[in-house]
């Protein structure tokens, strides 16, 4: 403390772990509201306080490495019983194991190429080729072009940066097939299987998505035969 | 020599088969892709894993997405890094061969996607803990009368690695029994010392003798932490 106590008889050790606690008595607040030095103080205890805690939050639990190795059977008979002896009385870790648990056992956790295969129409993973020409990534200073290839078809899609201050992107796209458009699809962004959003494609063959935050997205087109799919489509 | 019957394939040949059996279903797995682990485990082979990485760098992003649908694109990279560094160490550590534990590539990407799963909770927990120092900061800004202190400590982020100075130094530096407990009691089950006195009366007889112990602690605390640079300890 640089500063020194104005008067260091009225206050004794305890008091600024009562006055942060709220239970200190009006003498002590009132000389901490008096004294630099130990309101100073106070807040530095504060911030300490603050830190034990954070770094003390949940300090016996095993971390989650542990509780991965312990129900992947590869602990020791030592660790393994101390693991267990803690999950009998921690409701969190419980919750945990049960989390990693169940990733083991997902193994039908299907793709989203994998799901609509199921629909029995025929899946195309659609993938991104570089652009014809450089100057076209950037016309207009403010697109981005990409363009997927997939089979015969092509998609285009134009994605306009977010305006300062903002997240949002929007996304205008045309799809052909062979040098024709094809019309009759329905677009779908997803991430993590939600529906984010949505569009038909019309009869030139365009289509457009609006208010995009940032992510990591599939998209989908789907024609009445043929889903296209653009797996890892990242708007940074 | 390993006894895998693909062992002798060329790598390029076992990456490009397994970027096919990846394509397909399941039912026409041949080895190749867990032929691709198991020499990047067991072999410690830096082009198979490199090889790994970009074959299933999307995938494990996904998955990093479907576990926290809220992350960022920059944090779900950071859990895909954590759990391949958790996957890898798993092995290293122990000098296991893959078949020990998985005869089919479906375990081994199991055991992949526990990983990520690992390293999503590992998050979530960091999550936590920031948000209960910003908590715990604000109550008891709530309880003072008077706001002295500056609160700009409440903006900065507290690095993982801050907090495991504080626990160290609570591991090396607190090593009384009755500070020990009321730091439990304080701050981990965030007990008032008025809890504390009616719980354990008899090691504890005043809420005065709990505030002492406290402050004592904390401002050796705040010597230590608070006054020195501890991200360099």
């Amino acid at each position: 403390m640089s500063e020194h106590c104005i008067a260091p008889d009225e206050i004794h050790e305890g008091d600024l772990a009562a006055y942060l606690d709220g239970s200190a008595t009006p003498e002590v607040i009132a000389h901490i509201e008096r004294c630099p030095a130990c309101a100073a103080e106070a807040a530095a205890l504060r911030q300490v306080e603050a830190l034990f805690a954070a770094a003390l939050y949940r300090a016996d639990c095993p971390p989650p490495d542990q509780l991965l190795e312990y129900q992947a059977g590869l602990l020791n008979g030592k660790e393994r019983r101390a693991v267990a002896q803690h999950l009998k009385g921690c409701a969190e870790c419980r919750q945990e194991l049960a989390r990693l648990k169940r990733a083991a056992q997902e193994p039908g956790e299907w793709s989203l190429v994998e799901q609509l295969k199921q629909s029995g129409k025929q899946v195309l993973v659609a993938l991104l080729t570089p652009a014809p020409r450089p100057a076209l990534a950037f016309r207009g200073g403010e697109k981005r072009e990409r363009v997927y290839r997939a089979n015969g078809y092509q998609i285009i899609l134009a994605l306009t940066e977010p305006v300062a201050g903002e997240r949002l992107w929007q996304i205008e796209g045309q799809v052909m097939r062979g040098g024709t458009v094809t019309p009759q699809g329905k677009v779908c962004l997803l991430k993590a299987a939600e529906r984010i959003a949505g569009d038909c494609v019309d009869e030139m063959g365009y289509f457009a998505l609006e208010n995009v935050p940032a992510g990591h997205y599939a998209l989908q087109i789907e024609f009445p035969d043929t889903y296209i799919v653009i797996e890892n489509f990242d708007l940074p | 020599m390993s006894e895998h019957p693909l062992a002798q394939a060329a790598l390029d040949e076992i990456v490009r088969r397994c970027r096919e059996e990846q394509r397909r279903s399941s039912a026409e797995e041949n080895g190749y892709c867990y032929e691709l682990f198991r020499r990047a485990i067991e072999e410690r082979c830096d082009e198979a894993w490199t090889a790994i990485q970009q074959q299933y760098g999307p995938l494990l992003l996904k998955w990093a997405h479907a576990r926290m649908s809220d992350l960022t694109v920059q944090e779900a990279e950071d859990i895909v890094g954590e759990a391949i560094s958790k996957f890898l160490k798993t092995w290293a550590q122990r000098d296991i061969r893959l078949s020990e534990h998985f005869e089919h590539i479906g375990g081994v990407l199991g055991y992949l996607r526990q990983c990520v799963t690992a390293a999503a909770i590992n998050h979530a927990r960091r999550g936590a803990r920031e948000q209960r120092r910003i908590e715990w900061a604000r109550a008891t800004q709530d309880k003072v009368s008077s706001s002295p202190c500056d609160e700009t400590f409440l903006d900065e982020i507290c690095a993982e690695e801050q907090l495991e100075a504080v626990r160290e130094w609570i591991r090396t530096c607190v090593t009384d029994p009755q500070e020990q407990l009321i730091l439990m009691l304080s701050f981990e089950r965030g007990l008032s010392p008025a809890e504390i006195v009616r719980l354990y009366p008899h090691e504890f007889p005043t809420t005065t003798v709990v505030n002492r112990i406290k402050e004592r602690v904390c401002k050796r605390a705040k010597r230590a932490l608070l006054n020195s640079d501890y991200d360099e300890q």
